[in-house]
């Protein structure tokens, strides 16, 4: 398993998805203090537009909490250009047949899909760190993150809400021929399970109210109110990375 | 070294793929697998090679069989496609060591073996660069250096020297016999039946994937006549059966 691990990391590299990826997420990171910061300079710029339509602007008050909103606007787009570039990790193995070489010298089904999976969490683990890691840096150094309530534990929810997002591209990846049928199996079942989310009795035990870290920060709800989604989404990924593991094994490389 | 029995796979929805082969690879055998195309041979060698399931039958490779100890057989044995599919974005010798790694080769044993084929396919100099950049040749040139990493016991070869330069295939056959002449086996599918007839002791047949014939090669080609004209009576007289 290291031995394919090593090469992940080494064709990561190279072609050049790792840094394509920690450049929008460094990016997210810093663009997400930096919003806030340039919001009053922004609103004073527009004042006079803005008066032109009606609006008027008073003095705008920025904190921590509108640099973690703007966080929370843009994790989710950052999840989904990370599922966009890594959608076919799988896939272009079975298309260009170069895993047969190595099913053939006596690396298992079960390494070569824990060593992907390791590298598709880990790779999430990291990038999502990054991006968090910076926003708290800045917004410590210009604000105060203490006004912010829950703040951990809010950031491990989204942090699980990509796992689990990562989990059935995995499951899919495992089933699939393609890479769109992967992007459309992953960004599918994602895309129901925020619709479903849409109806209360269902949204305490789905997904999709784990991105709803905002709720978390200003005190709307509390931990206890996300425990059964954390529990619900625990057995969600353990249930695809089992799935995946008997569908990877019969796969026709 | 190898045994199989009975072995069918059919691929759904189609009548292709093999039926009711056995054959028995014996240490020092250069066994040559010869068929038209669609006959079967690539089908019964991906099965060997455990790419493929198969409906019925067995397949023993050392004296293990290969459904219940996949992985001890796949130790012994070595698989060279005929189109060799390797990680472009890997040099050379990255990939070489990435096979050495999944093989568990030591450090040394692998940079004496790496250097040793790399001078023998005069390919050393040339590990260093993206594989994407390599040419066909030179691709199966190190699908077969990676091949041998290990010292396998089998080589399980699908049309080998396709895209070799005459001395790679010299090279590689000179490797054969001395796989061979050490204990090993050697199992392959050809199209040149002229070096099948010269390297090979058995052959066997296929046609529409059944065994049509096998043996040794004295025993299938007999005095005076060629593999070929034997290969073209065997397949024509199936066909009219």
């Amino acid at each position: 398993m290291n031995a394919f691990l090593k090469k992940e990391w080494m064709e990561w590299n190279r072609t050049g998805r790792s840094w394509i990826l920690l450049l929008v997420f460094v990016l997210f990171g810093i663009m997400n203090p930096a919003l806030a910061k340039l919001t009053p300079w922004l609103m004073e710029a527009f004042s006079d537009s803005l008066a032109d339509t009606g609006l008027v602007t008073t003095a705008v008050q920025v904190d921590a909490m509108t640099s973690w909103v703007q966080f929370y606007k843009n994790i989710p787009m950052g999840l989904i250009i990370f599922i966009l570039i890594v959608g076919g990790n799988f896939t272009a193995e079975y298309e260009k047949g170069t895993l047969i070489p190595v099913v053939t010298k006596g690396l298992s089904r079960r390494s070569i899909l824990a060593a992907k999976a390791v590298f598709l969490y880990g790779s999430w683990t990291v990038l999502y760190a990054a991006c968090f890691g910076i926003t708290y840096g800045y917004n410590e150094y210009f604000w105060d993150n203490g006004i912010a309530g829950n703040l951990f534990f809010a950031v491990a929810c989204t942090w699980l809400f990509g796992i689990w997002t990562v989990a059935l591209l995995i499951f899919f990846s495992a089933v699939s021929k393609s890479s769109s049928q992967v992007l459309l199996g992953t960004g599918g079942t994602a895309l129901g399970v925020y619709l479903l989310s849409m109806f209360p009795k269902l949204d305490a035990f789905l997904p999709a109210r784990l991105l709803r870290g905002m709720e978390l920060l200003q005190r709307v709800k509390s931990p206890e109110d996300y425990y059964a989604n954390i529990a619900v989404v625990g057995l969600m990924v353990l249930l695809c990375m089992v799935l995946s593991v008997g569908c990877f094994n019969r796969k026709q490389l | 070294m190898l045994i199989i029995n009975h072995l069918t796979k059919h691929y759904k929805g189609s009548s292709k793929g093999i039926s009711d082969l056995s054959l028995h690879v014996r240490p020092g055998d250069i066994y040559a697998f010869i068929g038209h195309n669609g006959a079967g041979k690539t089908t019964t060698l991906k099965c060997i090679a455990g790419i493929h399931d198969y409906e019925t039958g067995e397949i023993r490779i050392g004296g293990r069989n290969l459904r219940e100890a996949p992985l001890a057989c796949k130790q012994v044995t070595a698989y060279i496609p005929d189109n060799p599919d390797l990680y472009e974005y890997l040099t050379g010798i990255q990939y070489l060591n990435f096979i050495a790694d999944i093989f568990k080769v030591s450090a040394e044993d692998r940079k004496e073996r790496i250097q040793r084929y790399g001078d023998e396919f005069e390919i050393t100099a040339s590990l260093g660069d993206l594989i994407s950049s390599y040419s066909h040749g030179m691709k199966q040139k190190l699908a077969i250096i990676s091949a041998m990493l290990h010292e396998p016991k089998l080589l399980i070869l699908d049309e080998p020297f396709v895209g070799l330069d005459p001395k790679a295939a010299v090279v590689l056959k000179g490797m054969m016999r001395k796989l061979c002449d050490s204990g090993g086996a050697i199992f392959f599918s050809t199209h040149v039946l002229e070096v099948a007839e010269k390297l090979c002791n058995k052959v066997a047949m296929v046609k529409d994937g059944r065994l049509v014939a096998s043996g040794s090669m004295e025993e299938v080609v007999e005095q005076g006549r060629t593999l070929e004209s034997i290969f073209m009576e065997v397949v024509n007289d199936a066909g009219t059966d």
